[in-house]
């Protein structure tokens, strides 16, 4: 064993220790991307708060951007896939409101994004869920959305049901509203006075045909009511099986209580870039191997790979391909490949599952 | 350093106090200005995705270091793809002529070092950043890099050698290219 390496020479040192700092983030910096985070977290997994969204943003104009564009999923979200049930009585009026938020969130970013690439990029992230919710908002609210042409007011459940690789449903909205002058920008942020209440709503609501209606509805609840930082556990206790009926959920050997990490139910186009398309490819798998089609998450498997040289999610894929196998029958197979699975990623928070797939 | 990671109970706190580290890693890493925030903000799903899987077999951040190296390096391909080799942007050097000299001196010094660090291949740069300019231990590298000891140490070594003859080529080139008043003071100083 040669646990030795050549010190550093004093000037390369010197060159580190004068950049230190130069490649730091600026407070700034961590605002921007913090709320963008956590309004992708808030579409993607469902679980976010507008006030921790606002407050993260620390600023004032981006504080309520960001809380703007947080009730505009929300609100969308209750548009979409609540209405029926009683929560749903709430929407309208929010929708309102949310239409002026949305405008302002989208203005603020693309006033914060001087770069093309930038916009496409968070257009995708943000955009995309904006414009479904304001899709949604419309059939809401009408009237507070007169400005915008939705094709074909999206229905709820059936949209998201399809999810898992079904493109925003209103990409083509063309996004003339970021140009318009927003209204009231303040009042949106602050119409979320739900908080407090606990809200469990999803974990017992029936499920099975509208999978993703649940979690959405979920989610939107979520982001609406629940003002207080998610807990450690909070993520994890939604994201568990509890929710296992829920589309994004957990992988049929879910007798390990760690699914692989809940993926975007609706989200898969808006994350971005790689990783939102990994995602939604990993849900496929996922959905399959729930629905008893191992052998279609096999083949889904096979696209995944050739897709990704070199996957974000490899380690995920590789584990579902243990339960695919397993479920397949292919019992050896998945065994000699959740060896591989614990040779390719020692260490890994999925270990445990992997290797007590297929008992 | 002060951080003691495994106190974060929530992805927030995490992120809080992780931040830094993740954009400046990224960054030397080899990802483009234009592409970090969303970089950053992709180790950031990842890591909220899986908090339920973290189970604290390592800490936190070496848990994080795992997913920003994977992150990292599918965000450079793509710029190698895209131009033909990653080579670190330049913009930011035209302005800092103007400004004061202990900032330009922190300019040049971090382009030198993006140039130095853009000439390694990925797993000789993962090792440097890590090690040299994050200040873990060749054992959490390891472990964040998922590799052995003995790979880590091997692998160090070369990201050195290679790092310190990067570093000597990109310094003649910035020389070369506008002498700064205190170019001796760059260039050999302290003959090895």
């Amino acid at each position: 064993v040669n646990n030795q390496a050549p010190e550093l020479s004093p000037e390369a040192r010197r060159i580190i220790s004068d950049a230190r700092g130069a490649d730091d983030p600026t407070a700034d910096d961590q605002s921007r991307v913090k709320a963008r985070w956590l309004a992708s977290v808030a579409a993607v997994a469902g679980v976010s708060s507008l006030t921790e969204a606002a407050r993260a943003a620390g600023g004032i104009g981006w504080g309520l951007k960001v809380a703007g564009a947080a009730l505009v999923m929300a609100v969308g979200a209750i548009g979409l896939y609540v209405l029926p049930s009683d929560v749903g009585r709430d929407a309208p009026q929010s929708a309102k409101s949310a239409t002026g938020a949305r405008s302002a969130a989208l203005h603020g970013r693309f006033e914060k994004t001087p770069t093309g690439e930038h916009d496409v990029l968070e257009g995708d992230a943000v955009k995309g869920n904006a414009r479904k919710q304001s899709a949604v908002a419309q059939s809401g609210a009408p009237a507070a959305v007169a400005s915008e042409a939705a094709p074909g007011t999206p229905r709820a459940a059936p949209v998201i049901a399809a999810a898992p690789s079904v493109p925003p449903i209103v990409e083509e909205v063309p996004l003339a509203e970021a140009a318009q002058p927003a209204p009231s920008v303040l009042e949106p942020a602050e119409v979320p006075t739900r908080e407090g209440t606990p809200l469990d709503v999803g974990v017992e609501a029936p499920a099975t045909e509208a999978p993703a209606g649940l979690t959405a509805q979920e989610s939107a609840a979520v982001a609406v009511r629940d003002t207080k930082v998610p807990r450690r556990g909070h993520v994890a206790a939604r994201a568990k099986p509890s929710r296992a009926s829920a589309l994004r959920a957990a992988p049929p050997a879910a007798a390990e209580q760690s699914p692989v990490a809940p993926p975007a139910a609706s989200s898969g186009k808006n994350a971005n870039g790689q990783l939102g398309e990994e995602l939604s490819m990993l849900s496929e798998v996922r959905g399959s191997v729930r629905d008893g089609a191992p052998d279609r998450a096999l083949e889904q498997l096979t696209r995944y790979r050739s897709r990704f040289a070199q996957p974000i999610l490899g380690m995920e894929a590789d584990a579902l391909k243990v339960d695919a196998l397993c479920k397949a029958g292919q019992r050896e197979a998945a065994r000699a490949s959740a060896r591989a699975f614990q040779n390719d990623w020692p260490g890994s928070p999925l270990e445990r599952r992997v290797s007590t797939a297929c008992p | 350093v002060i951080e003691d990671n495994d106190s974060c109970a929530t992805p927030e706190q995490a992120f809080e106090q992780h931040f830094s580290m993740v954009w400046r890693s990224l960054r030397r890493l080899g990802v483009p200005a234009a592409g970090l925030d969303d970089a950053v903000q992709d180790v950031f799903l990842v890591l909220h995705r899986r908090w339920a899987d973290f189970q604290h077999q390592s800490s936190l951040r070496t848990w994080i270091y795992g997913i920003l190296v994977r992150v990292a390096s599918d965000y450079t391909r793509r710029a190698r793809r895209e131009r033909a080799r990653y080579s670190p942007e330049t913009p930011d050097l035209e302005s800092s002529a103007q400004s004061p000299d202990q900032l330009y001196q922190q300019r040049e010094a971090a382009l030198i070092l993006r140039l130095a660090l853009a000439q390694l291949d990925d797993k000789e740069r993962q090792m440097l950043v890590l090690i040299d300019l994050e200040e873990r231990s060749v054992v959490e590298a390891a472990e964040a890099l998922g590799v052995n000891l003995n790979t880590a140490y091997s692998r160090l070594r070369r990201a050195r050698q290679s790092f310190e003859k990067a570093l000597r080529a990109a310094q003649a080139k910035r020389e070369s290219r506008e002498p700064a008043e205190d170019s001796s003071h760059l260039t050999e100083s302290n003959g090895e």
